[in-house]
């Protein structure tokens, strides 16, 4: 379990977290919020990276870490990485290689564990990244945008990987790609400006969208009631996906994830 | 322990030109130094080579280890993973020391072959090691503090550049620990007072390192 109490941080004069508040219990969590809100600088007060300047963290005594920028070692074969960061975790010596072939079976590089990083693929240095974080069967899993950069089959392996953690460790991934969030988490925690704005699933924010997402012809545009906020044109059907509180011509639209995290930022913004 | 030591291990794996950079020196490139004081004059001036060259060579050369180690943790993209895998209460110390100790175990059979080939080196050797603390000291807190191997070593660096180059001049002299020009015999040496200088910036570069980032 992961207790994150009051947490307060700020670089200089700014305030990136104001005081943040959470419990995180077993499951896969996705911690979302627009790029600056604050996602990474909590991820590295909770892996010890960075001290708050105020409020607690409890973790649990073994974790994962898988930064945003996971890009080492290019000289080193995959299983020296491993190694390394067995080392690190002081996971004993004879131990070290069972464990690391199983962390990488998991990814689907067993197979290339005498390759050099320097010749893997960005998707793979991603995956070695995530290799080195399930190290030491840790009860709590940190991903900072793991699936940046990331092609789409790659999107799929990682999204296997997070499958095959259910049940076992805390899974915490940061992301703003809302996709990300809704086909890997069980839980989400929307973070902006440094304070959670919401916790609960991705039906809860679909939810909290119901009756507000309308698909008004593009043609209509000019009777739109203002306020209203454009979530995207869709060229394809011609028509406009609108997010408003009042009544807008056209249909009702069935709500998505990203409509319901519109509705919380829009609203702060 | 076994731990730092693969860690260690592998850190070499990735630079090894750094690794290989003080043996070489001490193997390679100082009994060139001194045979071409043999070639050119007598076994004084092969003396007075060898212990210029190793007084202007190996206390930096010796500084390439603790460069390649710090560098991981405080210049690489890596150096986020690395520190969340301790928790951010990892500090290189200890390494540092181990590096120290192996440097001088890797000087031994060089002193051996010295000291039967001119005469007995171990004032010189005794000055080495003392440097060498000193030096990783230094380096190692002015990485810490400016968050960059590059400009703490650039720092140690300028310093041994001006030893080289003032410890003959009699004003500056005084404040040169390397004197590539004095034999050991000839110099007194403040062997406990650089020591302890270099163990007071180790100490200080481990608390600052173990003190988590705090804006």
């Amino acid at each position: 379990m992961l207790e994150v109490s009051h947490v307060e941080m700020r670089f200089g004069q700014k305030k990136v977290l104001r005081g943040v508040t959470l419990t995180l219990r077993q499951g896969v969590y996705g911690l979302l919020g627009p790029n600056g809100s604050g996602k990474t600088t909590l991820m590295r007060c909770i892996a010890g990276v960075y001290h708050p300047a105020a409020g607690t963290i409890r973790t649990p005594e073994r974790i994962g870490y898988l930064p945003q920028r996971f890009g080492m070692f290019k000289q080193l074969t995959v299983y020296e990485t491993m190694a390394y960061f067995a080392a690190l975790k002081q996971i004993p010596a004879r131990a070290q290689r069972n464990e690391i072939m199983e962390c990488l079976e998991q990814v689907h590089l067993a197979d290339r564990a005498k390759d050099r990083m320097g010749a893997l693929s960005g998707g793979m240095v991603r995956r070695v990244g995530i290799a080195q974080a399930l190290l030491g069967h840790p009860e709590l899993i940190l991903a900072d945008e793991p699936t940046a950069g990331l092609d789409p089959e790659e999107r799929l392996r990682f999204k296997n990987v997070i499958s095959n953690l259910r049940g076992g460790p805390t899974v915490v991934l940061s992301t703003h790609i809302v996709e990300d969030v809704e086909s890997n988490c069980d839980h989400i925690v929307l973070l902006y400006g440094g304070t959670v704005l919401t916790e609960g699933t991705a039906d809860d924010l679909r939810a909290r969208a119901a009756g507000k997402v309308y698909s008004v012809p593009a043609d209509k545009r000019c009777l739109l009631q203002q306020p209203y906020h454009l979530l995207r044109e869709e060229a394809e059907t011609g028509t406009l996906r609108v997010l408003s509180n009042l009544p807008q011509p056209g249909n009702l639209a069935a709500p998505t994830v990203e409509d319901g995290y519109m509705l919380y930022i829009r609203g702060r913004t | 322990m076994i731990c730092s030591l693969q860690l260690i291990r592998l850190t070499f794996r990735r630079t090894l030109p750094l690794f290989l950079a003080p043996i070489v020196s001490a193997y390679l490139v100082l009994p060139l130094i001194a045979a071409a004081g043999l070639a050119s004059g007598s076994w004084e001036t092969a003396l007075e080579n060898l212990t210029y060259g190793e007084q202007a060579i190996l206390p930096v050369g010796g500084l390439l280890w603790a460069f390649a180690y710090l560098q991981v943790w405080v210049d690489s993209d890596g150096e986020e993973t690395m520190r969340a895998c301790r928790r951010g209460k990892h500090v290189c110390a200890a390494e540092l020391l181990m590096l120290n100790i192996g440097f001088a175990v890797m000087l031994l059979p060089a002193l051996v072959a010295g000291t039967l080939f001119f005469r007995p080196l171990w004032t010189e050797y005794a000055r080495l090691i003392p440097q060498g603390f000193f030096f990783t000291g230094l380096f190692y807190l002015a990485a810490i503090l400016l968050r960059s191997v590059t400009m703490g070593g650039m720092l140690v660096l300028v310093y041994h550049l001006f030893c080289v180059f003032f410890c003959r001049n009699v004003e500056m002299r005084g404040y040169c620990l390397i004197r590539p020009d004095a034999l050991a015999n000839e110099a007194a040496f403040p062997y406990i007072p650089i020591l302890l200088s270099g163990a007071a910036m180790y100490l200080l570069g481990a608390w600052r390192e173990s003190r988590p980032v705090r804006q």
